[in-house]
């Protein structure tokens, strides 16, 4: 590095943490510089969690070499944390896929674009009613949106599924059936409002901790007698990284979050504190069975939920779920509450988001500054592709449904596909289609940006016979699931390719492509339209329109086609602005209205519904149903919950009785397992795992003790450890004073390593409602392996 | 050479102690202190020291967390594919 390069780099440096700690600069002191030597940077948001953090992307020689936190970005401001600072390095494993390959008697063999797509597109079309994709929500959203369009209109089977059915299923279902609409209401502002945060099960320290660090960090700069009333609360199943920062730990016992939720509603109800104006003119009461019942009947329904009931059950103390009520019945408090996994990923999911809306509906904590509850997302787009695209088996664009002949009319309209190709059957959800792909009633599959050989519940049932069937695998690094393909096929990862992603708080983000794909990695969108392309050109039915035309044609303003099913003209094409921007239009008679591509392009992101006002300026909504900040609140409501399914404005309150779990530990199998991520390792680890400081700070997983567990057990630090389910087992080395602190009966494993696939263990079972399986409780033994 | 700039932040009673250690470490630069931070850029031989560094950093007395805020990383290798 020379002098001056290492002079201009240290003062980028410099400044990007001044511009962090909010001291003023000069002008043009920060930003996007361009070195002499030719670095540039460019915005992208980050390719990790949902929190949707600003990244500045700095190239040079077409090689990414710097990021930073974009101070420009109102999610993070400037900062990042340990995974996003890492970004760039995932681009730049030794190990990168960068051919297609195909197995012909067990071996991989390096073969032609041009083969892969005739091997595929004839297995799809022998068997196209049974053919599926399955994605997740780190797909972008031009991507999810092709794929909807392939799979519904295309081979009208409507087996299209996101592994966001595993990670918030729950939360949109929860929305839905509480609002009528999908998507929080509230915005990462209220963090900067509230005075209380209570975390639901939900390790944000590591798991979303630029959003930790705004809270944390705002209330340590407050001066003593006004840093006492921010109160952080942290209810779980496992002392954290949150719970250091935590002013009130709750543990409770697995499973009885539905009790305390419960339990403050039924205090509500009785001390008489619930906002009482709020619940008569926005809320209705609904049995658990969805019959309609009177706020005298949901009383009653309460009485199950007494202090001394709740606290038996729960294990918290009456004197905590005492001062939660007090805290929700306190007119002057303003509360966030926060969940992810620990809640999602539940039996009960669904009902589980229904009771914290329920106590924050009660409290009439919702659409005011600093007051609301807000389910966090795992993955970058699981809102903006999983959820808002549609690519879920039931689901079609911006809200829509397979199920109805309103819906597939439009969406058949729009794609000038031929009446009737939308399927009106949903597919199968992910657990159902991984269990008819082993079973054979689907034939194929196209695994894109995920990794399920790793990542489902239950792997030996779910998993079986993956490698007998046809399985395409769309990826950037080898993986549990790659080894398991006929197909694999080497993809563009984030800044390689455009992309637009949808965050936890319904900011769409857009970016440009900043550096070339290794050797022959190609976009996932280009690869689904070159293999529809050569489906249509073998006369398959399904892929012609209304006209004979090519369904899924990529077309200029002027309406010509353009031939972008060949990558040399691909590379020429924006593609993703004419995808994205067909898309929109689905969004805007949905309340979810979308900015245009190009607005996006000019900006750090911006939370839907967007729309222009008067002067012409697009304008985002930060919170929504909120008069005054969303347009389609109506003048004089205050507060509108415009999608009730009932037309009458108002939100639902559920009676959600607590339902034990599906398996508890008994004699045989004595302890809880819970599963869960690492602050250095997102997700599966296929990622971080190649960046070489990820990995030097967590390489290997390991089963994490209570020290008294592991003292009655003889256990200690480093033990290899057997934890044996009724379904599997997996040797994983023993942390007794680790990171975390399960609480007694129970042990925690994380999941990110390919090398203990401890979904071995884990069990399948899922919430009735979302159809999301429990990754956090399942009953397991452990035995020292010698 | 890895280059990165970091928000320290530590508990108030620590701080003064805290921003003393940092000043001293000769890969690390004290470039701004608040009452509630401390920033800092940090220059290190390789990424490997860079984390080392970095976890010194947060096992220091008082310190109660750290913010990343920039990271330049070329140093023109190839991470090993290491599952």
């Amino acid at each position: 590095m020379s002098p001056n390069r290492r002079d201009f780099i240290r003062q980028s440096a410099q400044l990007a943490a001044l511009a962090a700690m909010g001291v003023s600069l000069p002008e043009g002191a920060a930003g996007a510089v361009p070195l002499p030597d030719g670095l540039h940077w460019q915005k992208a948001p980050c390719r990790f969690c949902g929190t949707g953090c600003g990244v500045m992307v700095g190239v040079q020689g077409g090689r990414v070499v710097a990021v930073q936190g974009d101070p420009d970005n109102g999610v993070n401001k400037g900062l990042l944390c340990a995974k996003g600072y890492h970004a760039g390095g995932i681009l730049y494993g030794k190990d990168r896929l960068t051919h297609p390959l195909i197995r012909k008697n067990g071996v991989y063999e390096r073969t032609s674009w041009e083969e892969a797509i005739e091997v595929i597109a004839d297995a799809i079309m022998a068997d196209s009613e049974r053919f599926s994709i399955y994605g997740s929500g780190q797909w972008t959203v031009p991507e999810g949106y092709q794929n909807a369009k392939f799979i519904k209109a295309g081979l009208s089977n409507n087996h299209l599924e996101p592994n966001a059915r595993l990670c918030m299923a729950s939360a949109a279902v929860g929305l839905i059936s509480t609002f009528g609409v999908d998507e929080p209401s509230g915005c990462y502002e209220d963090l900067d409002e509230c005075d209380t945060v209570i975390t639901w099960g939900n390790n944000w320290a590591e798991m979303h901790p630029v959003l930790f660090s705004r809270f944390i960090d705002r209330k340590k700069a407050l001066p003593k007698f006004q840093a006492g009333r921010m109160t952080y609360i942290d209810m779980a199943t496992r002392k954290t990284r949150s719970t250091q920062s935590a002013d009130i730990y709750m543990e409770f016992v697995p499973q009885t979050d539905m009790v305390i939720a419960n339990c403050i509603c039924y205090q509500l109800l009785k001390n008489d504190t619930y906002d009482k104006e709020f619940v008569a003119k926005h809320t209705r009461f609904q049995a658990d069975d969805g019959s309609e019942m009177d706020l005298e009947a949901f009383r009653t329904f309460l009485e199950d939920y007494t202090l001394e009931k709740a606290s038996a059950l729960s294990g918290v103390s009456v004197g905590h779920l005492k001062m939660l009520g007090d805290l929700f019945g306190d007119p002057k408090r303003k509360v966030v509450s926060l969940w992810c996994m620990g809640l999602n990923q539940h039996t009960r999911g669904t009902a589980m988001n229904n009771l914290v809306y329920n106590v924050h509906l009660l409290a009439g904590k919702i659409g005011k500054p600093g007051s609301t509850p807000f389910s966090l997302t795992g993955q970058p787009s699981a809102c903006g592709t999983a959820r808002e695209v549609g690519t879920f088996a039931h689901a079609l664009p911006s809200g829509r449904l397979v199920a109805n002949a309103e819906h597939r009319k439009e969406c058949e309209d729009l794609w000038n596909a031929v009446p009737g190709a939308i399927n009106p059957k949903p597919g199968f959800h992910t657990i159902q289609l991984f269990e008819a792909f082993a079973a054979g009633e689907v034939t194929g599959m196209w695994v894109q940006v995920t990794n399920p050989g790793q990542s489902m519940p239950h792997l030996h049932k779910n998993l079986a016979n993956a490698d007998e069937r046809f399985l395409v695998v769309s990826d950037v690094y080898p993986t549990a699931t790659t080894r398991l393909a006929k197909v694999v096929l080497p993809s563009a990862l984030w800044v390689e390719k455009n992309g637009v992603f949808g965050n936890s708080e319904r900011r769409t983000q857009q970016w440009f492509k900043a550096v070339d794909p290794p050797e022959e990695a190609r976009d996932d969108v280009w690869q689904v339209l070159a293999v529809a392309h050569r489906m249509f050109e073998k006369g398959f039915k399904g892929l012609r329109d209304r006209d004979g035309n090519f369904l899924l044609a990529i077309r200029d303003e002027s309406g010509r086609e353009i031939e972008a099913w060949k990558w040399e003209v691909f590379k020429t094409v924006n593609v993703d602005r004419i995808l994205y921007n067909e898309y929109r239009t689905l969004t805007t008679k949905k309340h979810k209205d979308l900015a245009p591509y190009d607005v996006l392009a000019a900006h750090h992101g911006l939370r839907w519904p967007v729309v222009q006002d008067d002067s012409g300026t697009w304008r985002e909504t930060t919170r929504r149903f909120v008069e005054g900040e969303d347009p389609f609140v109506e003048k004089g409501k205050g507060i509108q919950f415009y999608g009730a399914k009932a037309g009458d404005d108002k939100a639902i309150i559920w009676a959600r009785p607590y339902v034990a779990p599906p398996e508890v530990p008994d004699e045989e199998y004595p302890l809880w397992l819970c599963t869960g991520r690492v602050l250095e390792h997102w997700h599966t680890g296929t990622m971080t795992q190649r960046v070489r400081e990820l990995h030097n700070a967590m390489p290997r997983a390991y089963v994490e003790f209570h020290p008294m567990d592991a003292n009655e057990l003889g256990i200690q630090d480093g033990d290899k450890i057997r934890v044996q389910s009724r379904r599997g087992a997996m040797v994983l080395p023993a942390w007794v004073r680790g990171r975390g602190m399960p609480e007694r009966g129970s042990v925690f494993v994380p999941f990110f390593d390919e090398t203990k696939l401890i979904n071995e263990v884990t069990l399948d079972a899922y919430c009735p409602q979302s159809k999301q399986p429990d990754y956090k409780k399942c009953a397991v033994r452990v035995e020292k392996v010698v | 050479m890895p280059i990165s700039s970091l928000v320290v932040h530590a508990e108030e009673r620590c701080h003064s102690n805290v921003c003393g250690l940092l000043n001293g470490h000769p890969a690390i630069e004290v470039v701004h202190v608040s009452e509630s931070a401390i920033a800092i850029v940090t220059e290190t031989p390789d990424g490997s020291v860079d984390k080392l560094l970095w976890r010194q950093i947060e096992a220091l007395s008082g310190v109660t967390h750290l913010e990343l805020v920039y990271h330049n990383f070329e140093d023109g290798k190839e991470y090993h594919h290491v599952s």
